[in-house]
């Protein structure tokens, strides 16, 4: 409970931060945000509505105390564009996002982390350097050559899969599997470096003395204990989706939070980026919270001192 | 030959040869990157066009080579740029201790805080960026962090060796301490993390240009190149191919380069 307690207060300054660097970034706009948002032909009772609207002609200390308020009621403003409430707009996006997510970690781990076992059973041999390669390709490979060649190859040259936008079960393989490319890798090499170091216990060795059947030996006894470590790089993991979701999204036309915030981002729709900015990295601070409280419940030994 | 050192020197080719391609540009092409000759849009890879031309008839092959300056330039720049900010700053976090070290580490926390790329998007969007030191900057204003919070973390380590004790006792500076005692022991992880630093830089650069929001659309960069390929995957499949295989190569190469620095210097961390 203390640690807990302790790591719940470490994380109110970052949660302070991240509202305070995201009420800022709006204000980092070089000239008159108005005049950028409107463009140079907006009427000047146009611009004066919007300045009123969102406060800046309010000196920066009440703006950013408003925005604390309106923030505690969940309120992260209007889009300029569609004129709905930011958190609506957030609301629709996200289950799309979260199906793209979920998606990628499910071929992640039935990928990832089953290479990554039979590379550590393998250890040496050319099976194991080649898979090690092969996941030194996935690392560097860029999300965004990845899912064209995917599209090139599996929707327009195969006609195996639609091109893009969300729908079938079909809609979602491939904008997954380029998604889970670098992820798989990383899984890959962890899974392997764990696997290695638990197979060497005694009691897998008793295990396998007793003649306990290959598969039930290293993919229940030893994986179980394997995958732990794994834990910790789930905030890894978490971040690599959520900036990967941008850039696949917008190849993939996937209606989520990705091209939301890029859409937003092309029409200077800037209340909608804060909202987005905000609500991802809230999410993410979240994750990391919850992976190192289940780190913890896992293995009391661990100490964040 | 021993695996760090086999990684090594596989991933110093791979980066040597992009960065003789980058600096032999010139002489490697006849081509101007930019030059438009729309007589010529979307041929197929030739003997005059190696790797055929895009939509507005511009050669491939000559954006490629020169892009691949434009890439090494930036992500040697925001390396080094982070790592002598990370340098200094995670010196005094680490060094100094107590109420300096508790501010910047609150700092470099709230900037992990946000998923990378994330920031850096808003950032360079919100700046409304049109020129490659502006690219740079964006890049180095997030990038510093995980080179101080690196370099904290063994000066913590280091200061309490006999023989920085040692050098106190006798009466030297802090500077001297730093310089003489502490610096020369962060080379080894310094490097592996630069090298993995230039991966994630390059690959970071080339997805602002992909999207639209890095380097001036004029110039050639991989980026933008594999984003006006997306456009024409039926016509021209080969536009997204070729940029997409060099930036492989370069991400790989300084991939293996830090994975092998890493065996050679740390032998404890054999992964």
């Amino acid at each position: 409970m203390n640690f807990f307690l302790k790591r719940l207060f470490s994380t109110i300054p970052v949660v302070v931060g991240v509202v305070t660097i995201t009420f800022f970034l709006i204000h980092m706009i070089p000239g008159d945000p108005i005049d950028i948002m409107l463009g140079d032909n907006a009427s000047p009772i146009d611009k004066e509505l919007l300045r009123r609207e969102l406060g800046l002609d309010q000196p920066i200390a009440t703006q950013f105390s408003q925005f604390v308020i309106r923030l505690s009621h969940f309120d992260l403003g209007r889009s300029l564009q569609t004129h709905r409430p930011v958190l609506d707009e957030i609301k629709d996006r996200l289950p799309a996002t979260l199906e793209l997510t979920l998606a990628t970690l499910f071929f992640s781990l039935i990928i990832g982390i089953p290479l990554g076992v039979f590379a550590a059973l393998k250890k040496g041999t050319s099976v194991d350097n080649s898979l090690l390669v092969l996941g030194m390709v996935g690392l560097s490979m860029p999300a965004f050559w990845l899912g064209p060649i995917l599209i090139w190859l599996f929707a327009l040259h195969f006609d195996w899969f639609p091109v893009s936008e969300r729908g079938t079960v079909g809609h979602v393989i491939l904008p997954a599997l380029t998604l889970s490319s670098g992820i798989i890798a990383i899984l890959l090499r962890m899974t392997r470096t764990s696997m290695l170091d638990v197979i060497k216990e005694d009691y897998i060795r008793v295990a396998r003395a007793k003649g306990v059947h290959f598969f039930k030996l290293y993919f229940f006894h030893a994986l179980i204990n394997a995958v732990f470590p794994l834990l910790t790089i789930l905030g890894l993991v978490l971040g690599a989706l959520l900036t990967g979701t941008v850039i696949i999204e917008t190849i993939f036309d996937w209606p989520g939070i990705g091209t939301l915030i890029f859409e937003a981002i092309q029409q200077r729709d800037y209340p909608v980026v804060q909202g987005c900015v905000l609500v991802i990295s809230l999410i993410y601070v979240s994750v990391n919270f919850l992976t190192d409280l289940s780190y913890k419940i896992f293995n009391p030994k661990v100490s964040f001192d | 030959m021993k695996k760090g050192w086999f990684l090594s020197y596989t991933g110093g080719a791979l980066i040597g040869f992009m960065m003789v391609v980058a600096i032999l540009a010139p002489f490697l092409t006849g081509y101007d990157p930019t030059n438009m000759a729309l007589q010529d849009r979307f041929l197929f890879p030739s003997w005059t066009h190696w790797m055929g031309t895009d939509q507005n008839g511009a050669d491939i092959f000559a954006q490629i080579v020169f892009g691949a300056r434009i890439s090494l330039i930036i992500a040697f720049s925001v390396v080094s740029v982070s790592l002598i900010l990370g340098l200094v700053i995670g010196s005094l976090a680490g060094y100094m201790g107590g109420w300096v070290d508790l501010i910047i580490m609150r700092i470099i926390d709230m900037i992990y805080a946000f998923p990378g790329f994330l920031l850096v998007l808003t950032i360079a969007a919100v700046m409304q960026s049109a020129s490659i030191a502006q690219v740079v900057f964006v890049l180095c204003l997030t990038g510093w962090a995980s080179y101080a919070r690196l370099i904290r973390g063994e000066i913590l380590h280091l200061k309490t060796k006999d023989y920085v004790l040692s050098a106190d006792a006798l009466g030297a500076s802090h500077l001297r301490k730093l310089v003489l005692y502490i610096w020369p022991n962060l080379v080894g992880p310094v490097m592996i993390q630069a090298s993995f630093g230039m991966a994630v830089t390059i690959i970071t650069e080339s997805s602002l240009s992909f999207l639209g929001i890095g380097v001036p659309p004029s110039t050639p960069t991989w980026g933008s190149l594999l984003n006006s390929g997306r456009s024409f995957l039926l016509e021209a499949p080969y536009m997204s191919v070729f940029p997409g295989i060099a930036l492989l190569i370069l991400v790989l190469g300084f991939n293996l380069l830090g994975d092998g620095l890493r065996d050679i210097l740390d032998p404890k961390n054999n992964s």
